[in-house]
């Protein structure tokens, strides 16, 4: 889906991987820092 | 097998074969396949397996996935994974090749050339440290798994090299640098040396050098080795960062050895180095692993794939035999595992 937004923006087939490769790091790093920024609420709330 | 009593304490000595194994019995198993795989070789292509341009050539074809088994070695040691190592040596090569083509002329004196490739080298090295430190930062800070991690990071890392040099290839290095993978020093070739030199650092690293031993006990146990006070997200940035050293090194020598730079070199090496580490020894969890074990496998696979290649098969089958041998060295070692337990079982019921 994102590699066929990318064409239909008229976005350069050499950039895919670039944009790929951002998307999995910018989509992992955010749900597990808010994981962690849960977890952590949920022990001050416990405590 | 004697046992000899003496002022209470019990000595159990070894029977007269095995005091010539080596105690870790993944070594004495590799060694035996080795020997197995050689054997049979010779028998079936006498003339060229033991000729001297068959060793030769093999000497020449192992450093580079041996250097990129190590950088794979490290992180699997501390119990993640580093798939971007693959993409993080092609993108440091590309690095050094972009600067040496365009800082050296045919009219470049020796001091240019020379200057030229102290700042490719820079640059290249750089290049793989800022990878391996930014992976080491998302996995020990974020917490997010090193497979989603390096997957993010090898697609990234590719994707910069792939635009920057739209696909193509970057090629025609200085003869010093060319040396590196194609020359001879003392009768062995150049980037034999460099995996030995760089396999004996690792192998003094990760047992004797404190940030060695804080790998093996985060691949062992996280919680443990952070409550003994070992700042355990640190060592993991280190740990890529290592990896990340490592690739750089595969990088040199693949350049050398190709004259060429691209995003798609060596692709089909990534799961090897993993086969390569875990038919080694290397704990795929973490916390156990010798690098002579890597050395004895990569010299078996190796192996493997020259014989099969002088008896004239196909490559794709050669893949399969090496899928083959890490199913029959796992099935082997189960198997004496169990017996072993059955015997020194026996033995204290006695």
């Amino acid at each position: 889906m994102l590699q066929n937004g990318l064409t239909l923006v008229g976005v350069s087939s050499y950039s895919f991987g670039l944009v790929t490769g951002l998307v999995i790091l910018v989509s992992v790093s955010a749900t597990a820092y808010a994981a962690r920024r849960q977890r952590k609420r949920s022990l001050r709330h416990a405590i | 097998m004697r046992s000899d009593t003496a002022a209470g304490s019990t000595t159990v000595s070894k029977p007269p074969l095995a005091a010539f194994l080596p105690r870790d019995p993944t070594i004495t198993l590799l060694g035996v396949l080795i020997v197995v795989a050689g054997i049979i070789f010779s028998l079936l292509a006498p003339s060229r397996f033991l000729s001297g341009d068959t060793v030769r050539a093999m000497a020449f074809q192992m450093p580079e996935l041996g250097i990129l088994s190590l950088a794979m070695m490290v992180p699997l040691m501390s119990g993640g994974l580093n798939l971007a190592i693959i993409a993080t040596a092609n993108l440091s090569a590309l690095v050094m090749a972009g600067i040496l083509t365009h800082l050296i002329q045919p009219s470049s004196s020796s001091l240019a050339v020379a200057e030229a490739i102290l700042i490719a080298l820079l640059a290249g090295m750089g290049t793989s440290l800022i990878i391996g430190f930014l992976t080491g930062i998302i996995v020990a800070f974020f917490g997010v798994h090193p497979i989603l991690v390096t997957l993010g990071t090898m697609t990234l890392v590719k994707g910069i090299s792939v635009l920057t040099t739209s696909g193509t290839v970057i090629g025609g290095f200085p003869p010093a640098i060319l040396f590196l993978g194609n020359g001879i020093l003392f009768g062995v070739p150049a980037s034999l040396i460099v995996f030995v030199v760089c396999a004996g650092i690792v192998g003094v690293i990760l047992t004797h050098a404190p940030f060695g031993v804080s790998v093996r006990l985060l691949g062992s146990n996280e919680r443990a080795t952070r409550y003994s006070g070992v700042p355990t997200e640190w060592v993991l940035v280190g740990v890529y960062v290592f990896s990340g050293l490592l690739c750089w090194v595969a990088a040199l020598v693949m350049m050398a050895r190709f004259n060429s730079a691209s995003a798609g070199y060596a692709e089909s090496y990534l799961l090897i180095t993993i086969l390569a580490a875990v038919l080694g020894g290397v704990d795929p969890f973490g916390g156990f692993g010798r690098v002579v074990g890597l050395l004895l496998s990569l010299v078996l696979l190796q192996v493997i794939s020259t014989g099969f290649n002088l008896l004239g098969f196909s490559p794709y089958l050669t893949a399969a035999i090496w899928g083959a041998t890490m199913i029959l060295a796992i099935l082997i070692a189960l198997v004496r595992d169990q017996w072993l337990a059955r015997f020194w079982l026996g033995r204290k019921t006695r």
